[in-house]
């Protein structure tokens, strides 16, 4: 493990263990807020505790994304075959509609079919996040040279063997890229969900801009923002080993560049 | 044997190949060389079904092509492009264990074989083995490009413009390297390059294209003597009589050199009254230098003249080409080197004379 490799690993460990201190310490945060907004009687959101609303966030970005990561990738490899230079026009158009419409809007859209709570909002979130996804597949599997893919195929591998083999681990870093971009993305806009009853980080947000409060406004927002922070350094320590155990960069070994 | 028969490849509007009948024999190497634009890649590229005829029909040994399953058939023969195409998230042993692994060679078996093929090409398999792509010069990343195509030991080998984007130091020294090896293996190669100088050093054969049809496919010594048409000349430049050079090597032209002893009576060569030179040995044979009675008077002292001598950047190597041999008499103004073998040892002399004998249509050696 390289140096700044370990760093970031520590500092994805650092920020993960300050936010689940802060949502398993009601009166640590309790104390907190109420220094920062002395006026207000009940600093903490009542309906439900933080670690609470955390895990809902976290299930909500989980499944959207999950299933913006298959099908991003899916399509992205499916755009990226041969002969379907039409189905990539396609996707990429209507995977960036998907990230036009302003994620209330899907919502209310989504709203009648689906009614209120979770699914729409996996629904928004999922159509929000696709693109980066879909976009960097594509763009990660047309960077693998012409070279690399015609020696493949003049040894004798299979479209399918490379595909696993050489395409997809040779575009992992791009790809990863757009997930994260992805997540992080969908970290921020799954706060709307809890205005059709979603739940999640949200909800103190939206009661404490409807109540006038502060103090739920900054217990939510705190909590968003550090998820987002902690997520994000997972994903930039993730990217780094991955970059070592392809040694694209070559600070892991330094005395072999002759 | 592959065999094209009557073969022809369009692209869109474009043709690319025009009823291309050729014949590359087992164990040979055989130069596909012409200007860009004709069609030596996509002839190589049937060889292997990456490109497939839309007419005529190639065959392996009598067998149609079509009729082997494409993955099949590349499994059995190896390929070398230009730009290399190692994978660069896998090691370098990785890469060469490639097509041994498509064939369920055991693992044992692989990682030995990858060992060989590293040193064959001549790369320290536990030196380079670990490394990735992006830690090899380009020369080096080409070896692991030849050692990755002859791993499985596949009879056929194709090398698309291998070495043309590797500097001219070190294209001379992989194309010299690619000859010994082929020289032990004997593969039926088919070698694609624009450059004619490295299609004259390493052809057994030559085919020359242009605009997707075979002009003349010869040895050659026989296109460079008489070449088909003047496009073939022009093609072939100005030096023709160089190029011939560079194919004849000095092995077969030397003759017998007259050497003393480095411990026998030198000054008595010198004042003997005698006319000539000699080469001087050691005990194994090794050349020291050259006593000149013409140039060296009696009185001086026989071992100080060799002493102040260059001798090695004038004696060649027997297998060097008369083309190298020439080169030097011209730089150190000799008219006669000596030609030693791999140990240093003098095996006789090449004078301008045998030079010019070879130079000669249809010079032949004595």
């Amino acid at each position: 493990m390289t140096k700044g490799e370990g760093r970031s690993w520590l500092v994805a460990a650092v920020l993960a263990a300050a936010l689940l201190i802060l949502a398993g310490s009601g009166t640590a945060l309790r104390g907190f807020l109420a220094f920062l907004f002395p006026a207000t009687p009940e600093p903490l959101y009542p309906r439900a505790g933080l670690a609470y609303l955390l895990g809902e966030h976290i299930a909500l970005v989980a499944v959207s994304s999950l299933l913006a990561a298959i099908l991003g990738i899916a399509a992205g490899v499916v755009a990226t075959r041969r002969g379907s230079e039409s189905f990539a026009d396609l996707a990429e158009r209507l995977a960036a509609v998907g990230q036009t419409f302003p994620p209330a809007a899907v919502l209310a859209l989504a709203v009648p079919s689906l009614g209120f709570g979770f699914a729409p909002t996996i629904v928004a979130l999922f159509l929000y996040g696709i693109l980066p996804v879909l976009r960097n597949t594509m763009s990660g599997l047309a960077g693998v040279g012409p070279d690399i893919l015609d020696a493949a195929l003049g040894m004798g591998m299979g479209r399918t063997r490379i595909l696993f083999r050489i395409e997809l681990p040779l575009a992992a870093p791009v790809i990863l890229a757009g997930l994260r971009t992805s997540v992080i993305v969908n970290i921020g806009t799954a706060t709307v969900g809890a205005t059709i009853g979603a739940g999640g980080l949200g909800s103190p947000i939206i009661s404490g801009l409807v109540t006038q409060n502060p103090s739920y406004l900054a217990e939510g927002a705190v909590a968003v923002a550090l998820l987002a922070l902690a997520v994000d350094a997972l994903f930039a320590a993730a990217a780094n080993t991955l970059a070592r155990t392809r040694e694209f960069s070559a600070d892991a070994a330094p005395a072999a560049r002759s | 044997m592959i065999r094209f028969e009557g073969v022809g490849r369009s692209f869109g509007d474009v043709r690319a190949v025009n009823g291309l009948d050729l014949e590359i024999p087992e164990r040979e190497l055989c130069v596909l060389v012409g200007p860009s634009g004709a069609g030596k890649s996509t002839i190589l590229r049937m060889i292997n079904r990456l490109v497939e005829p839309t007419e005529g029909r190639v065959a392996l040994d009598g067998r149609d092509l079509r009729s082997i399953g494409a993955e099949t058939l590349r499994r059995g023969i190896g390929y070398v492009i230009q730009g290399v195409g190692l994978f660069p998230h896998l090691t370098v042993s990785a890469n060469v264990s490639v097509v041994p692994e498509l064939l369920g060679w055991p693992r044992a078996r692989i990682a030995g074989r990858s060992r060989e093929m590293l040193e064959l090409v001549g790369l320290d398999p536990d030196r380079y083995g670990p490394r990735y792509p992006s830690q090899l010069s380009g020369g080096e990343a080409q070896r692991v490009g030849v050692a990755r195509a002859l791993a499985s030991d596949p009879p056929i080998l194709l090398m698309d413009e291998p070495f043309s984007a590797v500097d001219p130091v070190n294209r001379l020294r992989l194309q010299n390297e690619f000859l010994s090896i082929q020289r032990r293996l004997r593969k039926t190669v088919v070698f694609v390059t624009h450059d004619v100088d490295e299609a004259i050093r390493l052809a057994d054969r030559i085919a020359v294209l242009r605009a997707g049809s075979l002009v003349q496919y010869d040895e050659p010594e026989a296109i460079l003597d008489r070449p088909a048409d003047a496009f073939i000349a022009g093609f072939l430049g100005a030096d023709r009589a160089l190029k011939r050079l560079s194919r004849r090597t000095i092995r077969d032209w030397m003759r017998p050199a007259a050497s003393a002893r480095v411990d026998s009576d030198l000054a008595e060569l010198l004042c003997g009254g005698g006319q000539g030179y000699w080469w001087i040995v050691d005990g194994d044979g090794r050349l020291l230098g050259c006593l000149d009675s013409t140039l060296a008077g009696c009185s001086e002292d026989p071992r100080e003249i060799i002493a102040s001598q260059r001798i090695e950047d004038m004696a060649m190597n027997h297998d060097a080409s008369l083309k190298d041999a020439l080169s030097v008499m011209l730089g150190s103004s000799a008219r006669t080197i000596p030609v030693v073998d791999g140990a240093f040892r003098l095996v006789g002399e090449i004078g301008l004379d045998d030079v010019e004998r070879a130079a000669d249509h249809g010079g032949k050696p004595k």
